[in-house]
């Protein structure tokens, strides 16, 4: 298998796959049967299932070498539906020649798995909000820089901190601050050649709003969630590092909160705020919660709610769908994340170099064209503008009119003729970042503040 | 053990060969222990030894990523200080205790149709199949199924709408504790209606015609014969109906949507949050106020007379 350097894929693929499940499928019965290696056992049994690549048939190949040692790897990848996406998958298989099996949750339980179930990932997909708590338990190891040729291109987002001189860095875990691995093994921001989670994917979020029953002069402003006009028909995020932001925010331009630093709050502020909002709450401002993307998308087609703390691909997918929901781009300034890829402790020989291979075609930016086509941005832009048309590079970052119609991955148009991008261009956008997505120093104690708020 | 294997060893044993009669109820003995074996490695592997981890676990200190192997009561006075956690644990108790009456008053009768009313065997499983049906879907798909039902724009505001009852949307059937109580009295009807269902059509059609010729009316026949004979089948149904509602979690998030809460959905929401020990904690005092209503339960059911 490992000799065969052929450069014909398809006629390689014929011979070795066979060959290939058989062979992990006698491993798997072992592995099974033997209870100590469980791990094993899982491992060859992916193998197993995986191991007819249907690469889409109709995928482009993209201008990227398959290093031939990699064949018959398995990569398990757990993560979020943000990024795990089947076309990204197909194509890093078919120009890898690996296996990619992608387990794919919500953040809250892709995290609990990293953290978990360490022997049930080699790659962890996630935000910089979990890095925190993923690196604190010990489960990843630390990327190594050097391996990357690419690295030197990133954006200075996450390297330094900010896109540009006049740019905002955002209260809170900017990536910058949890980037790079010290040599004693925290994180911090003084440049290392190691880093806790390679930064790929990033956007801001807001709230989203059906522009046919709230005013845009309301959607201006985060203070929306307390507007009493708009009571019962507000949806919110479950999630104490993310959800809380924008509530936090709301009750800043509001006038109902101040915070010192509202990425960091002290225990007195955390109170302030929670109990502003089980205030709130029983008074009924709040329609309901999402924990999943797909229920934040329901939420608003359903027209449970008209107001809704969610991410711009739901804009995107209810649009597609004919609602007429508007991305807004509060004054106050966005709630930034930062996407990437953590590396697990026990990653090693040839898995290790496989999650290399893999990282370092995410960067190359097929991929992350593809995602700037569900509205995110990539860390090195000029990457996925070479597998951008110059209409899409033009929508989605220039912030210019669509120059024809927009499509979303799946073919559904996201934009016509003539739209342009809510919030401007990428500069515009990712220089007014008013916080990041947090895992506070009182986290702990906001996490039960929290699960009152919902018992409330 | 020894005592309810004898009878079995006894039928087995020819009295015409009393010397082999000892080593017979050996082997019957040793037999039934293989058979109780199984059922209480079971039990032991998947039932004591994860209690007994959950009680160790919440007397763990919680850090960012897990625990430290440090003993504290720290979680459970923070549960004890927590107003919205005693809320939600009376709001739990609440909900299970509605649950099964509800059920038990729907599904009696349901039962009693099935096992009294209908008059032949064939026509009685039929229709308990039938009963059955919304069953032969996974539980959260049923769940989620009343969201089209019960939502703001959802089956139920429509036509309410439409026929002018209303003149706008109830926001009080979904998303509320009514919402999350009717999901799950359809959920849980079947375990009521079975057991009764069982201990009605157990009952020897001879005793209600010698009742009904000693002139017992319709009410005497319910409350002096069929009542006490069902009661295994009502407290077992109770219990089944008041354990389930106690651990709910998914019902009440899908149908809650965040504006209601139950223990379950703490424990879920402390799990997710990477929370340990907390959750072992909430976990270990609801068990132990679930295992107090089953014992209310049977003590006061006196089950075991009737079986």
């Amino acid at each position: 298998m490992s000799t065969n350097t052929s450069s014909d894929k398809s006629s390689n693929e014929i011979h070795v796959e066979p060959e290939q499940t058989a062979v992990t499928r006698r491993d798997f019965i072992k592995g099974s049967a033997a209870l100590g290696a469980a791990a094993v056992g899982a491992h060859a049994g992916t193998t197993a299932l995986g191991a007819s690549p249907l690469v889409g048939a109709g995928a482009k190949r993209s201008a990227f070498p398959a290093p031939a040692f990699l064949q018959g790897t398995t990569l398990r990848v757990v993560g979020t539906g943000v990024t795990l996406l089947d076309p990204i998958k197909a194509q890093a298989e078919q120009d890898l020649g690996i296996t990619l099996q992608y387990d794919v949750k919500d953040g809250l339980t892709a995290q609990q798995i990293a953290v978990t179930q360490p022997q049930s990932w080699d790659v962890y997909d996630q935000w910089f909000n979990s890095v925190k708590i993923v690196w604190g338990a010990g489960v990843a190891q630390p990327v190594d820089v050097t391996r990357l040729p690419e690295w030197e291109n990133l954006s200075p987002l996450t390297k330094v901190g900010k896109i540009n001189d006049e740019a905002k860095v955002g209260a809170g875990d900017a990536p910058v601050r949890l980037l790079y691995v010290q040599p004693d093994g925290s994180l911090g921001s003084d440049p290392t050649e190691q880093v806790s989670m390679l930064p790929l994917t990033f956007n801001v979020d807001a709230f989203g709003y059906q522009s046919d029953v709230v005013g845009s002069d309301d959607a201006r402003s985060w203070a929306i969630f307390y507007d009493p006009d708009y009571r019962g028909r507000v949806g919110l995020y479950n999630d104490p590092a993310t959800g809380l932001m924008d509530l936090a925010l709301g009750a800043e331009a509001a006038g109902l909160a101040t915070f010192a630093d509202i990425g960091n709050m002290t225990r007195d502020e955390i109170d302030a705020i929670l109990n502003l909002l089980i205030e709130q709450k029983q008074a009924g401002q709040f329609r309901a919660f999402w924990n999943s993307f797909d229920e934040s998308v329901n939420l608003m087609a359903s027209g449970e709610v008209v107001v809704e703390s969610m991410w711009s691909p739901a804009v995107t997918a209810l649009r597609t769908r004919g609602v007429p929901v508007v991305y807004a781009s509060p004054q106050e300034g966005y709630r930034g994340w930062h996407g990437g890829i953590m590396i697990n402790e026990q990653a090693s020989g040839a898995t290790l170099d496989a999650v290399y291979e893999y990282i370092d075609w995410w960067m190359n930016g097929w991929a992350g064209a593809l995602v700037a086509r569900q509205g995110y941005y990539f860390s090195i832009p000029e990457n996925a503008r070479e597998h951008l048309s110059e209409a899409e590079w033009d929508y989605w970052y220039g912030g210019q009119p669509a120059a024809e119609d927009m499509l979303a991955p799946d073919g559904g148009v996201v934009a016509e003729q003539g739209e342009v991008r809510d919030g401007g261009s990428y500069e515009t956008r990712m220089s007014n970042i008013a916080v990041w997505n947090s895992v506070m120093d009182e986290h702990q104690y906001l996490v039960s503040k929290w699960n009152e708020f919902l018992s409330a | 053990m020894s005592s309810s294997s004898s009878p079995e060893a006894v039928a087995t044993a020819r009295p015409a060969r009393p010397a082999s009669e000892s080593r017979l109820r050996l082997a019957a003995g040793s037999a039934w222990a293989l058979l109780l074996a199984f059922p209480l490695a079971w039990l032991l592997a998947f039932l004591i030894i994860p209690v007994v981890v959950v009680l160790v676990v919440s007397f763990f200190e919680p850090t960012l990523s897990g625990f430290n192997r440090v003993f504290t009561l720290e979680n459970y006075l923070l549960l004890a200080e927590s107003d919205a956690f005693i809320r939600t644990l009376g709001n739990t108790i609440l909900n299970a205790l509605i649950t099964t009456v509800v059920t038990f008053l729907l599904g009696f009768w349901v039962a009693y149709y099935l096992a009294l009313v209908v008059p032949d065997l064939r026509r009685k499983f039929a229709l308990f199949i039938i009963a059955l049906a919304p069953f032969f879907t996974s539980f959260l798909i049923r769940a989620i199924a009343w969201i089209p039902m019960m939502g703001r724009e959802g089956l139920l505001n429509t036509a309410l709408l439409n026929l002018g009852i209303t003149s706008q949307p109830l926001d009080f059937l979904l998303f509320s504790d009514f919402a999350v109580r009717v999901a799950m009295i359809q959920l849980y009807l079947l375990f009521m209606v079975s057991p009764i269902f069982f201990s009605l059509s157990a009952i020897d059609p001879a005793i209600l015609e010698a009742a009904r010729d000693s002139g017992a009316g319709w009410w005497a026949i319910l409350r002096e014969i069929l009542l006490p004979l069902a009661r295994p089948g009502i407290v077992i149904g109770a219990v089944f109906v008041f354990v389930l509602s106690m651990g709910e979690f998914a019902t009440v998030r899908l149908i809650g949507g965040g504006k209601t809460s139950s223990v379950g959905l703490g424990i879920q929401n402390f799990v997710t949050y990477i929370q340990f020990p907390q959750a072992a904690a909430a976990a270990s005092v609801l068990v132990l106020v679930t295992v107090a209503g089953v014992v209310v339960l049977f003590r006061y059911g006196r089950v075991a007379e009737g079986l």
